[in-house]
């Protein structure tokens, strides 16, 4: 057995194309942001950081390209933003708001 | 004479309010409410003739359909959730070929809340409180 410091779902993830889906709508309150699923009734909130990452996804469609623009955004290391990313969008996977296009 | 016939306007009305409160609060806990929307404004309305948005004749039409909505679930022992409340109206506002927006909107502090309300030609015909700049969808 290998270690490996990423997962092969993790790289999967990081290498696919994702969109909000149309019944998620979402927006930026400055110091967070508001995610609505209309299918579900639920609201959901998310710090700047994250709503941030929301919107680039949703305009970029990449996983690893958000990760790019938010490692230069933030001024931070690109691996430390990828695992970070990846563990966001697991959860807003897990959560429907947001969807892996089928490769 | 007159007096009597507007009482009894009034008793259809808050009947049919009544009515249509019971079956959107089974429709909006069913799932999308822009399923609910689309549903509600696929029916026909009940004139031939539909109002223009914004024309002189809907604004008091909407704006008396939105008081009575107020006043009759306002009402009733439960809470009334704004959002049901706004479905119905929209729902009184379709049957007489009124075009209306519901509109929902939040606010983070100091608390997170979530509100949702009627509009008609961009005006409020529930009250949107605290929530106008907060606007999230509009359907």
């Amino acid at each position: 057995m290998t270690l490996t410091s990423r997962t092969e779902r993790a790289d999967a993830l990081l290498a696919s194309r994702v969109r909000v889906p149309d019944d998620v709508v979402y927006r930026s309150f400055g110091h967070e942001s508001v995610v609505l699923s209309l299918a579900e009734g639920k609201y959901h909130s998310v710090n700047a950081t994250g709503g941030r990452t929301l919107e680039i996804l949703d305009q970029v469609g990449s996983v690893s390209r958000t990760a790019t623009l938010l490692a230069d955004e933030y001024g931070r290391e690109l691996s430390e933003v990828e695992d970070d990313l990846i563990e966001f969008c697991e959860l807003l996977v897990d959560r429907r708001l947001l969807i892996v296009e089928p490769a | 004479m007159s007096t009597r016939i507007d009482a009894v306007r009034k008793v259809a009305l808050a009947s049919e309010i009544l009515g249509l409160y019971a079956r959107v609060r089974r429709h909006v806990r069913r799932g999308d409410i822009r399923d609910v929307v689309a549903s509600i404004r696929s029916r026909p309305a009940r004139r031939t003739q539909s109002f223009e948005t914004g024309s002189a004749e809907a604004w008091p039409t909407a704006a008396r359909l939105a008081r009575a909505v107020t006043r009759t679930l306002g009402a009733l022992p439960t809470e009334t959730r704004c959002l049901a409340q706004s479905v119905v109206l929209l729902w009184l506002l379709s049957r007489r070929g009124i075009p209306s927006t519901l509109v929902i909107g939040a606010q983070t502090s100091p608390e997170f809340e979530a509100h949702a309300w009627i509009e008609h030609a961009g005006r409020p015909l529930l009250s949107p409180g605290s929530f106008a700049d907060g606007r999230l969808v509009e359907i």
